[in-house]
C-alpha cells in the first residue's frame, strides 16, 4: 500500500443508501454495501439506509429518483452510484480502496 | 373557459361516460369533448419545440389557479427554468407553490452519478405519491420521462420499468400528463410503444413552417372510451399561453340574425331593404379606392353614435392614417376612439402567423366585447402564409364572431377583370350574408364609382347599380338613372339626361318631317299621275293624227292609181274625160 492509500485509510466515510423496500436489487445492494463497510472500513464509516417506501422525504431531499442509490458524501467530492453493483470491488475502487476493475 | 365548463356539464349529464377534467384551455376541451380522462394517463407527443411542456404546464397551472393542486416533475429542465418560462406567460408559479397548490420537482439525475447496475423508479414514484398525499393533488405532469428512461440501456430492464410505471400510474388515482418526444429507433421506440399503450389519450403536437410562417398543430390520436375532434387543429403559443379554436359543428352554434341596423348611409339602407341585420356577415368588395373603407368607417361611426362598440381590424393602414384619411370625407372616428367605443387592431399580415393573428383578435374581442367587428381587408390575409392560412383564419374568425352574435363587416379588395370571381374571396362565400360590390365606371373622360347589392340573405334588395360619390360629408348614393344606354354616372349621367331630352324633341321633329314628306310624296304622286295622264292623252292624240295620216296617204294612193289607169287606156279617155 502506497502513501496515498494510507492517507485514504485515515479518512472517514459517510454513506447513504436509498432502497425500495424488499425489492431484490435494493436488498442485494444493501447486503453488499453493509458487508463491504464491515470488512474494509471498520469503524471509520457511517452508513444510513433509507427505505423510500417508508418515507419519501429523505429521497426528495437528496433528489434520489431511482433505487438503489448509494451516495458517498464523504470524503469529497460526493459521488452517486446508481443501480445494484454486483462486484463489491467496483465500490472499493470508487472509494479509492483498491484496484479499479472495469 | 366557459366552453370548458359547459363541456364538463354536458359530459357529466351523459350516462356511462368517462369522467373528465377540464383543461381550462378554451378550444381544447371542445376537441377532447369535455377534457382529459380523469385518473388516467394522457400522453403529449411532439418534437422538441412543439409546445409539449407549455401545454402540460398550462393545464396544471390553470387547474391550480382554480384550487386543484398539481405536481410537475421535470426530467429535462430545472424547476427554476420552468418558473422563468412560465413567467413569460404571466403565470406566477411561485405564488401557487407558496399556497401549496403546485409542486415542481427536479427529475434530473445528479451529474456526478455512476450507473453501475439495475435500478427501479420506486423513489421517484414514492415521492410523487407522498407529495400528492400531502398536497391533496390529483394531477401530475411528468415532463420528458423519456430522458430518465434513456439511461436504461438494457431492453429487459426498460420493459420492466415501463411496466412498473404503467401499473403505478393506473393505481395512483392521479390524472397524469406525460410529454415525450417521438422516437423511431432502439429503446426509444420501445418507450413510445409502451407510453402509447399505457395512455388512454394521446395528443400529438407538430410545428410546420409554411411560407416562412410557423404553424403549430394539435391532433388527438386516440381517446379510449370517448369521442374526440379528429382534425388537426392549428394553435398558437401566445403571450398568455396556448390558444386554439377548433372548427367544429360551427353552423349549429351560429345565432340567428338580429334586428335591422342602419349601415350609416340612409340610401344604402334603402337598397338593402332596411339596413344590415345584426349578427350577419357583410362583405364590401371592389377595386381599390372605390370607397369600401369609407363605407366601413361610416358604419363604425354610426354604430358608435348609437352607443355600440366597434372593433376595427386593419391590415392595410395604421390607426392614425385611417382616422385621418376618413376624416377628409367627413367621417369622425377620432371621437368614438377617444370615448372608447371604437378600438383599432392594426397589424401587418406578414408580421405573424394566421393563428397568432386570430388569437390576438380573439383576445381583443374577449377584452373589449364589441358589437361589431370590421376586417379591412380579407384580401390582405393571404399574406399571413398563403391561401389556406387565410381561409382558415377567416373561417374560424367568422365562426367565432357569429357564435357570439357579433356583426362582421369585411372589406375585400378585388382587381380588375377577375373582380366578379373573387368578390367573396378565399372560398368563404357561404358564410357571407350580404355582398355589396363597388366598381369603377369609365367614360366621358372621367371615372366614377358605382355600387350594387349583389346578395342579401333574409331580405329583398334592390338590384340597381347606383352611383356613389364621395363628398366631404361622406358617401352619397345618387338616384338610380335607368335609361336606354345602361347605367350612367357623373357628367356622363348629366349629358345623358340632356341627350335624352334632346332626343325626344328630335324625334318629334322627325315624325313631323316624315309626315310632311309623305304628304309631299302623295302630292307628287298626284302630280305625276296628272302628268302621265296628259302624256297618255298627247300620245293618243298623236296616234289619232298618225292614223289620220295613214288614211290620207291611202286615199292619195288610190287616187294616183286611178289616174294612172286612165293614162294607160289612151288619151281619148283623157279627151273623153
Amino acid at each position: 500500500m502506497g502513501q496515498e492509500d494510507s492517507s485514504r485509510n485515515a479518512l472517514s466515510y459517510k454513506l447513504k443508501l436509498f432502497i425500495a423496500g424488499s425489492q431484490p436489487n435494493s436488498q442485494l445492494m444493501r447486503r453488499t454495501v453493509e458487508g463491504l463497510c464491515e470488512r474494509y472500513l471498520a469503524s471509520r464509516y457511517s452508513l444510513k439506509v433509507f427505505d423510500v417506501l417508508e418515507d419519501f422525504r429523505p429521497a426528495l431531499e437528496h433528489n434520489v429518483l431511482v433505487a438503489p442509490t448509494l451516495i458517498i458524501e464523504e470524503p469529497p467530492p460526493p459521488i452517486r452510484i446508481v443501480g445494484c453493483v454486483r462486484d463489491p470491488r467496483r465500490i472499493l475502487a470508487i472509494l479509492g480502496l483498491g484496484e479499479v476493475h472495469p | 373557459m366557459e366552453t370548458g365548463e359547459k363541456g364538463i356539464e354536458l359530459f357529466a349529464s351523459a350516462p356511462k361516460s368517462l369522467p373528465k377534467i377540464s383543461t381550462h384551455i378554451e378550444g381544447l376541451d371542445q376537441i377532447l369533448e369535455g377534457g382529459l380522462p380523469a385518473q388516467r394517463t394522457t400522453l403529449i407527443m411532439g418534437e422538441p419545440g412543439t409546445g409539449k411542456t407549455v401545454l402540460a404546464l398550462e393545464i396544471l397551472y390553470r387547474g391550480a389557479c382554480r384550487g386543484e393542486p398539481g405536481i410537475l416533475v421535470s426530467f429535462e429542465e430545472s424547476p427554476q427554468d420552468i418558473r422563468e418560462n412560465a413567467a413569460t406567460f404571466g403565470w406566477d408559479l411561485e405564488a401557487l407553490e407558496d399556497r401549496g397548490l403546485l409542486y415542481l420537482m427536479e427529475g434530473k439525475m445528479d451529474s456526478a452519478t455512476l450507473i453501475e447496475g439495475r435500478f427501479s423508479l420506486e423513489p421517484l414514484l414514492a415521492i410523487i405519491s407522498g407529495k400528492a398525499r400531502e398536497m391533496g393533488a390529483k394531477r401530475a405532469v411528468l415532463d420528458a420521462p423519456d430522458v430518465l428512461l434513456a439511461m436504461i440501456d438494457d431492453a429487459s430492464m426498460a420493459r420492466a420499468q415501463l411496466q412498473f410505471l404503467t401499473e403505478w400510474l393506473s393505481a395512483s388515482g392521479l390524472t397524469t400528463l406525460m410529454t415525450i418526444k417521438p422516437r423511431q429507433v432502439g429503446i426509444g421506440r420501445l418507450f413510445q410503444e409502451f407510453f402509447d399503450s399505457m395512455s388512454d389519450c394521446v395528443i400529438s403536437l407538430s410545428a410546420r413552417v409554411m411560407d416562412q410562417v410557423t404553424t403549430r398543430r394539435l391532433r388527438v390520436l386516440k381517446y379510449r372510451g370517448s369521442g374526440f375532434g379528429k382534425n388537426e387543429y392549428p394553435f398558437v403559443i401566445s403571450g398568455s399561453g396556448i390558444k386554439l379554436i377548433p372548427i367544429t359543428a360551427f353552423q349549429l352554434l351560429h345565432k340567428p340574425f338580429g334586428e335591422r341596423i342602419s349601415s350609416g348611409i340612409e340610401r344604402l339602407d334603402g337598397l338593402l331593404g332596411g339596413g344590415f341585420f345584426r349578427n350577419s356577415c357583410i362583405l364590401l368588395a371592389g377595386e381599390p379606392g372605390t370607397g369600401k373603407t369609407l363605407m366601413a368607417s361610416a358604419f363604425a361611426e354610426h354604430r358608435c353614435e348609437e352607443g355600440e362598440k366597434v372593433l376595427y381590424v386593419s391590415f392595410e393602414e395604421s390607426q392614425d392614417a385611417l382616422v385621418r384619411n376618413v376624416s377628409s370625407a367627413g367621417i369622425d372616428l377620432a371621437g368614438p376612439l377617444k370615448r372608447g367605443s371604437l378600438r383599432f387592431l392594426c397589424a401587418m399580415p406578414e408580421s405573424k402567423g394566421a393563428e397568432e393573428h386570430l388569437m390576438e383578435l380573439v383576445d381583443e374581442v374577449q377584452g373589449f366585447a364589441p358589437d361589431h367587428v370590421i376586417v379591412d381587408s380579407i384580401s390582405a390575409c393571404e399574406r399571413m402564409g398563403g391561401k389556406q392560412a387565410a381561409f382558415e383564419y377567416l373561417m374560424r374568425l367568422l365562426n367565432y364572431l357569429k357564435e357570439r352574435g357579433i356583426t362582421i363587416l369585411m372589406v375585400n379588395q378585388t382587381s380588375g377583370s377577375k373582380a366578379q370571381l373573387e368578390i367573396s374571396g378565399s372560398g368563404i362565400s357561404s358564410m357571407i350574408d350580404t355582398v355589396i360590390f363597388f366598381s369603377y365606371v369609365h367614360g366621358e373622360g372621367e371615372t366614377n364609382r358605382a355600387i350594387q347589392v349583389l346578395k342579401s340573405r333574409g331580405s329583398g334588395h334592390s338590384n340597381q347599380i347606383r352611383e356613389c360619390v364621395i363628398t366631404d360629408e361622406g358617401i352619397r348614393i345618387l338616384d338610380p338613372y335607368v335609361g336606354p344606354g345602361g347605367v350612367f354616372t357623373g357628367t356622363a349621367r348629366k349629358v345623358q339626361e340632356a341627350k335624352d331630352a334632346l332626343e325626344t324633341r328630335r324625334l318629334a321633329a322627325e315624325i313631323e318631317l316624315k309626315e310632311r314628306e309623305i304628304e309631299r310624296l302623295k302630292a307628287a304622286l298626284e302630280a305625276e299621275k296628272l302628268k302621265l295622264r296628259m302624256q297618255i292623252e298627247m300620245a293618243e292624240w298623236e296616234l289619232a293624227k298618225l292614223r289620220g295620216e295613214v288614211e290620207t296617204a291611202e286615199r292619195e294612193r288610190q287616187e294616183r292609181l286611178r289616174l294612172r289607169e286612165r293614162e294607160w287606156q289612151g288619151p281619148q279617155d283623157l279627151d273623153k274625160s
